[in-house]
């Protein structure tokens, strides 16, 4: 099992990456070498495994339900396009969400 | 011609009461400027880290506990990732796998019967930021739209509910219940218009007596109890007439628009999405300790159901009050603090003024118990001078108006209002005496039996004090003294 | 000099932390256009701070040992109204509101802040070839890469430019560049250094750690940089632990495991010589060495190249031309918007990560990679837990080459991933793990890698510490900036 053209098109969509075709060319052999590591993970006896999503046992620190004063977030300064105190982004329907 | 019956469960989406977001210490609160309660977490900067806050883990199982679900001390946040402005992160922090509560249920009233629907799970999640879409009224034909992250981060607990309801009607009693419940559980302040109760129904319909279940369409956007009623049969117009006509119902996500009273499509089945749940890294498993668990139970409001009793059985509340109580948590809120005023009042006379008087009056004046000039403790005041015989209850109803425009103290009022009622024995005696010396005519008729006729010197009396003779005190005066005569 | 006696020299006012400062600017400005080590520098802001610890130190008050001390940080951490690159031309212009728990707690120790360092994009690589404002150079070779991703991190301490920087690990970027510049670099057990302000890659495998000329600057660097931080959930709520006075420089009976997979076929001898050299200096001064099998390693790059993908996928994702970001010009619609910027201020490698990622998790592969990576990263975690009954540290070349020639994998990014076949284990398990100069390839310095116990960062710097008191690989420096 390892990633085709059909695949790379619906993942590029999946994460909202637009790439010319040559990128897509370029890019395509070289995942799939990558993707040939993954039968490594085939020669350990996984049956019955926990999957582990963390490096440590540890248990989630909570906080308090405490306001914090902010300083200037330069959300201004840093915006593509500042608008009414607003981010603005181009006509959502016309692509539709996807 | 084929009967069918309708099947609905609900999500419903209840924003928690807490002071701050749900992984941010941005302020919590509706209606502020826009991107003022924001801090790098919310906005999604770059290196900036969730961290769970802990009131809304009390408030996620307390909702659980009130809906009787099975409780998770181990759950798990996971990462839903998807691309919207709206979405600072492209993933929403939201439970999946392990949520916090799992399976309970609440009882319903459906025309006398009680009716209990399953809850599936209740899981804690984060709200997304909001849209202002500029040149049009919606999103349709807008030129672009301005992006407001002041609710973005926003804690929720989403109760999604077992296809139980069998019609719209049920499922407008399960929403009446579920907010009574997370009202007065103090989670949330179960406010409809404001967007803090979000329901989003599951609708399918089968033929009578077929086990499977249709296929089922989201209608999402039923921020009232009549559109939740409205949208339901809307749609099930809509399915019905379409497989009658020989089609079949696709499950994708509806829209209803309350304004034409119907439901449209939102995305077909071609995008559908692919959310790619992974576990936060960024979030170790919540653990709830048992420690923690027993300090929250103990700490657990009371329950609707066990309120509703008591207000019968030790307050001697009526059917009637309760319901208006329980139908509205500021006017139950405000209720309760005025009964803790002055503890020697029994509550159902402060019961009677709030579920009457002053309910019609703040219906009247467009205003509510929680922006009412007229303070609960004023309210107890009041009630207190009726009780002690200062004032009457007809200068009570005159007073409520004024409390409630100048937020005056009744004591204050008293005067201003053109004094005391006169209570003092001596005081009266002196005029009823009087009257009856100039009505002598009148003792005869109430010695011969025609004890109506007091209303007259009663009607006199009080015109000689200006109203302010403490009536029960009057009648009883004049009946002694005709007794002497 | 050294941390320590830089820091005696400001105490006793014989140096002026801004005259430190000032020689450290000098020294960059001369030596940066052969390195670019940097993004950018700070010197004004710099020698502001330079000077008010002069003023502490001149009223005689008790300073940290680090204050005064110049230090370089990876790009890819905040500093309040400083850019933060990530070296991606996605956030060229980002100017950072908040500044990284790290970062802070060094600079409230009165360490001087000189500049951000250069490093590959989002710290996806192991070259700096992969940066948007180009390479970092190999302070031993200028036609050689420094390492990655914290390569300027590196590139500067083995060039003399400051004494001490900072980088980030997700899968070896500290360890394989102070392999690759013949210094040491740490990366601390996860969750002993906050994240919080640190750009993520990989959630789950980001950690901060020093890079230093020897082990003891980086136990003083280290041992500033711990703190339990509200603002990170995975940061465990213990004290800062005590580094310098743990550099015993006695490795009697200490327990060392050599597991085999990390000395296989894929390993250059021209590595191994050095690292058994090194191990036999440790066995002579009464460490015990002990060959062991660790067979769950053998899958740690495919391990790796699922997990930090499939976090960095959804990281990643925030960088959606709405907020602080590069936004492509004249988009037609909000979708436009999204892939267009995305496939234009991404970098390539960024790009077949996000891709990688985002496939391992898709619906009908998640099993197949994602799940099936989560259950060998338990594997391997069990693996570390099973040797560390028995031995105090896990000891292995730090990477299997010495550092490659610019270019030699561009068309095979693939081939770049085995760089990180060593360093990789102790991410996944979260462990502390130190790579100290241990001798030479062709002129070209190799590294040894030591891996503690989970939160004993202790024994593991006393190794390195010892071993730098036996030898003096630490103190070789390249010949052009002796
Ligand atoms: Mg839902
Ligand atoms: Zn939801």
């Amino acid at each position: 099992m390892s990633i085709d053209k059909k695949d790379l098109e619906h993942v590029l969509k999946l994460a909202h990456l637009d790439i010319p075709d040559s990128e897509k060319e370029e890019f395509l052999p070289q995942l799939q070498r990558t993707f040939s590591f993954m039968k490594a993970m085939d020669s350990l006896p996984l049956e019955g495994v926990e999957p582990s999503a963390y490096a440590n046992n540890q248990a989630q620190f909570l906080r308090e339900d405490t306001p914090e004063n902010q300083a200037d977030l330069y959300m201004e300064k840093n915006a593509p396009d500042w608008d009414q105190g607003c981010f603005s982004v181009p006509q959502i329907l016309s692509g539709g969400e996807s | 011609m084929t009967e069918f019956e309708v099947v609905i469960g609900i999500e419903v989406h209840a924003q928690l009461k807490t002071k701050t977001k749900l992984f941010s210490t941005a302020a919590n609160n509706f209606g502020d400027d826009v991107n003022t309660n924001v801090t790098p977490v919310c906005l999604g900067m770059p290196g900036a880290l969730p961290v769970l806050n802990k009131k809304a883990v009390e408030f996620a199982i307390t909702a659980g506990l009130a809906l009787d679900c099975e409780i998770n001390l181990t759950s798990v946040f996971s990462r839903k990732n998807y691309f919207y402005p709206d979405l600072p992160k492209g993933y929403q922090i939201s439970q999946f796998d392990l949520p916090i509560c799992g399976l309970g249920h609440l009882d319903i009233d459906v025309d006398g019967v009680t009716k209990r629907i399953g809850i599936t799970r209740i899981h804690m999640e984060e709200d997304a930021g909001k849209l202002l879409h500029q040149g049009a009224d919606g999103i349709a034909g807008s030129t672009h739209s301005l992006v407001d992250l002041n609710r973005a981060g926003t804690p929720l607990i989403e109760i999604v509910s077992e296809p139980d309801m069998r019609s719209a009607s049920e499922a407008k009693a399960y929403m009446v219940a579920l907010r009574e419940i997370v009202q007065h559980m103090g989670v949330c302040d179960g406010n409809m218009d404001q967007g803090s109760m979000r329901a989003d129904a599951n609708v399918s319909i089968r033929p009578v007596g077929q086990k499977e279940f249709g296929t089922r369409a989201e209608v999402k956007n039923l921020n009232s109890f009549r559109s939740l009623e409205r949208a339901i049969n809307v749609e099930v117009k809509r399915q019905k007439a379409l497989i009658l006509s020989g089609g079949t119902v696709i499950q994708e996500t509806r829209n209803y628009d309350d304004a034409t009273q119907s439901t449209t499509s939102l995305r077909g089945k071609a995008d559908a999405h692919d959310y790619r749940y992974f576990p936060e890294p960024d979030l170790p498993p919540l653990i709830v300790t048992q420690d923690w668990f027993k300090t929250i139970k103990e700490a657990l409001p009371e329950h609707p159901v066990a309120k509703r009793e008591r207000y019968a059985s030790e307050l001697g509340l009526s059917q009637f009050e309760i319901k208006v109580l329980m139908g509205d948590i500021e006017t139950d809120t405000y209720f309760n603090a005025a009964i803790l005023v002055n503890t020697e009042i029994a509550p159902k006379e402060i019961c009677k003024w709030v579920v009457g008087d002053i309910n019609a009056l703040l219906k009247e004046t467009e205003s509510s118990f929680s922006k009412t000039k007229l303070s609960s403790a004023h309210l107890a005041e009041m009630v207190d001078l009726i009780l002690k015989g200062t004032i009457s209850g007809k200068m009570a109803k005159d007073m409520i108006g004024k409390m409630a425009e100048t937020g005056d103290a009744p004591a204050k009022l008293v005067d201003s209002m053109g004094g005391a009622q006169i209570s003092d024995e001596g005081a009266l005696l002196e005029a009823v005496k009087a009257v009856l010396d100039a009505n002598l005519d009148v003792i005869e008729k109430i010695k011969n039996g025609k004890k109506q006729a007091a209303g007259f010197l009663m009607g006199q009396v009080m015109k000689a004090t200006k109203g302010k003779a403490k009536p029960d005190l009057v009648s009883k005066l004049i009946f002694e003294e005709v007794k002497k005569r | 000099m050294s941390v320590k006696e830089l820091s005696s020299k400001l105490k006793n006012r014989e140096l002026k932390a801004v005259d430190l400062a000032m020689a450290t600017f000098s020294k960059i400005e001369a030596t940066e256009s052969d390195l670019h080590s940097f993004i950018s520098l700070r010197k004004e802001a710099a020698l502001l701070q330079a000077d008010s610890i002069d003023a502490k130190l001149d009223k005689g008050e008790e300073l940290s040992p680090l204050a005064g001390i110049p230090i370089t940080i990876k790009d890819n951490m905040n500093l309040r109204g400083e850019k933060t690159t990530c070296a991606s031309k996605m956030l060229e212009n980002f100017v950072s509101p908040f500044t990284s728990t790290a970062v802070q707690n060094l600079m409230d120790a009165g360490m001087v802040v000189v500049g951000k360092a250069n490093m590959d994009e989002f710290a996806m690589g192991s070259s700096t070839e992969n940066s948007a404002f180009g390479p970092s150079k190999n302070p031993w070779d200028l036609t050689r890469v420094p390492g990655g991703s914290s390569g300027g991190s590196a590139s500067a301490i083995a060039a003399g430019q400051v004494p001490v920087s900072l980088g980030s690990d997700t899968g070896g970027s500290i360890r394989q560049p102070a392999a690759f510049c013949g210094i040491s670099g740490f990366k601390p057990s996860y969750g002993r250094v906050s994240r919080y302000g640190l750009v993520a890659f990989a959630s789950s495998l980001d950690q901060i750690g020093p890079f230093g000329r020897s082990v003891e600057d980086i136990a003083y660097v280290t041992e500033g940089l711990c703190s339990h931080d509200v603002h990170d959930a995975t940061s465990v709520p213990a004290p800062a632990p005590q580094l310098v006075s743990a550099l015993t420089k006695d490795v009697r009976g200490l327990r060392i495991a050599i597991p085999k997979e990390l000395f296989s076929d894929e390993i250059d001898d021209g590595v191994k010589g050095p690292v058994y050299a090194a191990l036999d200096v440790l066995k002579a001064k009464g460490a015990i060495v002990e060959e062991v099998s660790m067979q769950a390693l053998v899958a740690s790059i495919a391990t790796y190249y699922i997990v930090a993908p499939a976090e960095a996928s959804a990281n990643l994702a925030r960088f959606d031309g709405v907020r602080y970001t590069s936004r492509i010009k004249d988009a037609a619609n909000l979708t436009e918007m999204f892939t267009k910027t995305r496939g234009q201020f991404f970098g390539k490698e960024v790009k077949r990560r996000i891709i990688l990622g985002t496939y391992a998790l898709s619906s009908g592969y998640y099993d197949a990679y994602y799940i099936k990576a989560q259950k060998a990263r338990t594997l391997i975690k069990q693996s570390f837990d099973r040797v560390f009954a028995n031995f105090d540290v896990v000891i292995s070349p730090t990477t299997p080459s010495a550092a490659f020639k610019f270019g030699e994998h561009a068309n095979s990014p693939d081939k770049m991933y085995i760089a990180d076949l060593c360093t990789i284990p102790a991410n996944m398990a979260g462990l502390p793990a130190l790579s100290v100069p241990c001798g030479f390839d062709n002129g070209m310095p190799v590294g040894l890698q030591i891996i503690g116990k989970s939160f004993d960062e202790a024994t593991v710097l006393r190794v390195g510490d010892a071993y730098q008191a036996f030898t003096d690989f630490h103190l070789a420096k390249p010949e052009a900036y002796a």
